[in-house]
């Protein structure tokens, strides 16, 4: 028994040295401090009633029926004779449960058109496959909030498309109004569904082309085989990115901002948790904590789900490695007639991105289509020095962040994989949960944490006059992005060879030395596309810019700035546009430079 | 240099047992090789004297030095591995002077050094080109050169031949032979290949499921191999399983069934035990022999080209002996023949519990 301890200690001891210790414990000691332990703390504060533990915050909201009505108020849709219009919002079953059945439609509607898309685009070929690719993937191009607007725009009753389909093509024999849950879910929808299109699409690929052959060799063919093939081994893909798109939906806060003249739009857990964080700021309130906890916990759920089911992924493609040519053959006429069927929803998913162009290019947009070319929103971002700030600190927030996603990634990335523990996969785990946190959980839990540690300080945020939000807008930048970062190095580091760094070492260099001169150059590029990718993701942040960073607008990012336009009407419209010009300019030109220059996969992802 | 001393080195993965109780001493400034099937445990054996793992249990010294829980930086055993593990993103100049730089030794003499070190491995000219840039051949010796070149106690080559083509490989292997020579480095030498092990090692060690089996010269491992699978493993052989019946004047003499013979007991045993006869096809004689030997008459079942000789395969009361038949002498298949061989060369040892 002594000798068993002892083996187990010296061999511990033989795995650890002052750079492996600190490769685990500096990532370790930052996701506990600044992620773990200020969600607990808001745990604790959600679970206290008068210093009292009690579950009566939960209690209250789960018996009320502002958030839960089962049986549901309201009509889904009506019709007005009077103006011919189809005015469709849903119905309210109360705040949980809206964003429930918001995120599962969501989730149901990319799901089945990400599918449909996905599956054309691995195993046909036809002419104009690269405008469908291309369309496909626009609506990732970041643009908070304005996109949102353009889909508004387009939607209205006297839009754009009410007018194609009614007053020029006469399909339709009304107008169609969507407003309130239903207007949230035809955004999220239209903006998310990529994120389906990616994994399945890369589940396709990646199947072994034999598995299909067999099927047809032994006898089964179209509709069945598709069905007992191929959508099974591209299942864990297909899911796999549905529920990611469920967890969006539920966290995301763009689309409810923009539609909250509704009230209906305004019972989501996302915006309840917003708005009244920011109409009763300075106050700590526990059912804020509550709310904000129950999202927590919707979307950890769906994650822990993502995370076991995707582990089958490795059976659909057994013979990995092997060289093959991805089944892909020619449509027929009437196929054809039926991937370019969904050119329309394609183009019109696309709209958005397109017109946020237009809006940042245009004077104004009253009528159909916005008017007035001009360069002057673009210059204003630039040459206005109220809003060029927010550009500054944005970049300057994102260049911080970078340095410590970097610096944290390479060492839980280098530590998973390389050091040999038996736990250390959890440090990986730990490191990429931030992609199932809501922005807007980790942003209330910092507000609880900064002003219960930093009372008084300028890092407390219920000190108004004197409050810096930067400090804490770049640690949760940070954490948030960093699992981009940590994949993308993650996969260097698979891609090194063990030996390499053995040979250094076996020469008499130490594990940081073999990084410095061995590891981290021939990971270089992976390091380089993950900071170009988290630098797109951290000016594009959303939850924490606008709760937190709008505290003291004189600190605020950009994405704050384009979330005033809706909400404190202060700024000009065009100009969150020309904003959202430049951030989608920057994801494209980072696209470029992984994809073409580089020779990286872009993790697109996130929002 | 050095000598390495091995004391019950044990280490599993899981609940594969790769390295079992692993007892032995490598002389100073031999050449020693660690030889065994694929996934034996040498490998891994030799990256416990690297310091890449760390063994569950025993020792590993360097002269009197108990070098087990010291890391791979901290030993100066260097490896060449058998992917050659040659930096990329480094000339050859770089990759070779990078041991070097680590020792903070001044510009010049670094430069001399490494010089040198192309020169033995007959690099010269190729400081300034990038690894990809070499054939396979000269990527190993550069690793060679990365290695010798500081100086180490103890060279580790992780079959280092095993991707270069046959005849690059007997040619680097006898360069490899001449270098370790010149330096007089103690150096462990792990391979799958008996041949490469044979005729380069001053002694081997033969490996099996993570034990070995027998240390000896290459003479004497084939010679005189302990069990059945050393015989097996190094050369061919065809082994017979029979009843020690007796000793007469130092012969053994055994009953297989349908063969009676004599032949040299190895290790002692029991009359009336199970024993393992072991017959090497090069021993075996085609005709009849003269007085004393062992005289077989079987049946050719399979006759085999080998180039510059045969290989026949012989049933006797079915059991299969294999022959060294000269081209000129090849019998046809399906005629019955009469084989000999001196009671002398059957190697005959008690036959394990179970079988390896």
């Amino acid at each position: 028994m002594m000798g068993w301890v002892r083996g187990r200690i010296s061999r511990l001891l033989f795995e650890l040295d002052p750079t492996s210790i600190a490769f685990i414990s500096i990532p370790l000691f930052v996701f506990s401090f600044f992620l773990i332990y200020p969600l607990s703390e808001m745990l604790v504060i959600a679970f206290t009633r008068d210093g009292a533990p009690s579950l009566s915050w939960f209690m209250d909201i789960l018996s009320s029926r502002f958030y839960i009505d089962p049986m549901g108020q309201g009509s889904f849709l009506e019709y007005s004779p009077e103006y011919n219009l189809l005015y469709i919002q849903g119905r309210d079953h109360g705040v949980i449960l809206n964003s429930l059945m918001v995120a599962a439609s969501v989730s149901g509607i990319a799901g089945l058109f990400g599918l449909l898309v996905a599956f054309t685009l691995a195993r046909y070929e036809f002419p104009g496959k690269s405008i469908f690719r291309v369309l496909s993937m626009t609506p990732l191009l970041l643009s908070p909030f304005v996109n949102v607007f353009v889909i508004k725009k387009l939607f209205e009753p006297f839009g754009l498309l009410n007018w194609l389909l009614h007053d020029v093509l006469r399909v339709l024999p009304f107008r169609v109004y969507f407003d309130g849950l239903a207007a949230v879910v035809l955004v999220q929808s239209l903006t998310f569904y990529p994120i389906v299109v990616l994994n399945t699409y890369s589940a396709l690929v990646n199947m072994d082309p034999t598995m299909e052959e067999q099927g047809e060799n032994l006898g089964a063919r179209g509709l069945g085989l598709f069905l007992r093939v191929t959508l099974p081994l591209s299942f864990p893909g297909l899911l796999a990115g549905a529920l990611l798109v469920f967890i969006f939906s539920l966290e995301d806060l763009g689309a409810p901002i923009v539609f909250h003249g509704n009230p209906l739009t305004r019972k989501l857990i996302s915006f309840q948790v917003y708005s009244r964080f920011i109409s009763e700021t300075g106050a700590r309130s526990p059912e804020i904590a509550a709310l904000s906890l129950i999202l927590l916990a919707c979307a950890i759920a769906v994650f822990i789900v993502i995370r076991n089911y995707v582990s089958l992924r490795p059976y659909a493609t057994v013979s990995r490695g092997v060289r093959w040519k991805p089944r892909e053959r020619r449509l027929g006429p009437i196929g054809l007639a039926a991937a370019y069927l969904m050119l329309p929803p394609l183009v019109f998913s696309s709209l958005p991105q397109i017109g946020v162009v237009a809006l940042a290019l245009s004077e104004r947009w009253a009528g159909l289509l916005p008017e007035g070319l001009t360069l002057w929103n673009l210059v204003q971002i630039f040459v206005n020095p109220r809003v060029s700030r927010f550009l500054v600190n944005s970049l300057a927030y994102a260049v911080i962040s970078i340095a410590i996603i970097i610096s944290l990634s390479l060492m839980s990335s280098y530590a998973a994989s390389r050091l040999r523990f038996r736990w250390i996969s959890l440090l990986d785990a730990l490191v990429t949960s931030p992609i199932a946190i809501p922005g807007i959980a980790i942003a209330i839990a910092y507000f609880y944490f900064f002003s219960n540690h930093f009372r008084g300080s300028p890092l407390d945020p219920i000190n108004v006059l004197q409050f810096n939000p930067a400090p804490i807008l770049v640690l949760g930048y940070s954490l948030r992005r960093l699992p981009f970062a940590a994949r993308s190095i993650f996969a260097g580091l698979q891609q090194v060879h063990v030996n390499l760094e053995e040979a250094a070492m076996n020469l008499g260099a130490g594990r940081l030395r073999t990084i410095v001169k061995v590891t981290a150059p021939l990971i270089s590029l992976n390091i380089l596309s993950g900071a170009l990718t988290s630098f797109v993701y951290v000016v594009g942040e959303v939850s924490l810019s606008i709760i937190i960073g709008v505290l003291n607008m004189e600190y605020a990012p950009m994405t704050a700035y384009m979330r005033d336009v809706w909400l404190s009407a202060v700024g000009s419209l065009q100009i969150a546009a020309a904003l959202g010009l430049l951030l989608m300019l920057m994801q494209l030109s980072v696209i470029l430079i992984t994809t073409v220059g580089l020779k990286q996969r872009y993790a697109f992802l996130g929002v | 240099m050095v000598e390495v001393r091995l004391e019950g080195v044990t280490k599993s993965f899981g609940k594969v047992v790769a390295v079992d109780g692993a007892t032995l001493t490598v002389r100073d400034g031999e050449l020693f090789t660690l030889l065994g099937p694929s996934g034996c445990g040498k490998t891994t054996l030799l990256r416990i004297i690297a310091g890449l793992e760390h063994p569950d249990a025993g020792r590993v010294y360097f002269g009197d030095r108990d070098v087990t829980s010291m890391k791979a930086y901290e030993r100066r055993a260097v490896m060449v591995f058998q992917n050659y593990a040659l930096w990329p993103h480094m000339k050859i100049y770089d990759n070779v002077a990078f041991g070097l730089r680590l020792m903070r030794l001044k510009r010049e003499e670094i430069s001399k050094r490494v010089r040198r070190a192309l020169e033995m491995v007959r690099l010269e000219g190729f400081e300034d080109r990038y690894p990809n840039q070499l054939s396979g051949g000269e990527q190993q010796r550069v690793a060679l050169a990365r290695a010798i070149v500081v100086e180490p106690e103890v060279l580790l080559l992780d079959e280092p031949l095993s991707n270069l083509d046959a005849k690059l490989r007997v040619e680097m292997r006898e360069e490899l032979k001449r270098i370790q020579r010149e330096l007089k480095t103690t150096t462990i030498y792990v391979t799958h290949d008996q041949e490469e092990a044979l005729s380069i090692s001053d002694r081997v060690a033969v490996m099996n499921r993570g034990r070995i089996h027998q240390v000896g010269t290459p003479h004497e491992v084939y010679d005189e191999p302990v069990d059945p699978f050393v015989a097996s493993f190094i050369g061919r052989a065809s082994t017979v399983e029979g009843v020690l019946i007796g000793v007469e004047e130092g012969l053994a003499l055994v009953d297989s069934g349908g063969m009676r013979f004599k032949g040299r007991l190895l290790e002692k045993a029991q009359a009336g035990s199970r024993v393992v006869a072991i017959f090497r096809p090069e021993d075996l004689r085609l005709g009849s022999g003269g007085e004393g030997l062992n005289e077989f008459e079987g049946i050719v079942d399979t006759v085999m080209f080998l180039g510059a000789h045969f290989h026949v395969r012989v049933l006797v009361d079915g059991t299969e002996l294999l022959a060294r038949v000269e081209p000129r002498m090849v019998p046809d298949k399906g005629s019955s023949i009469r084989l000999s061989i001196d009671p002398k060369l059957v190697k005959v040892l008690p036959a394990p519990h179970h079988n390896p």
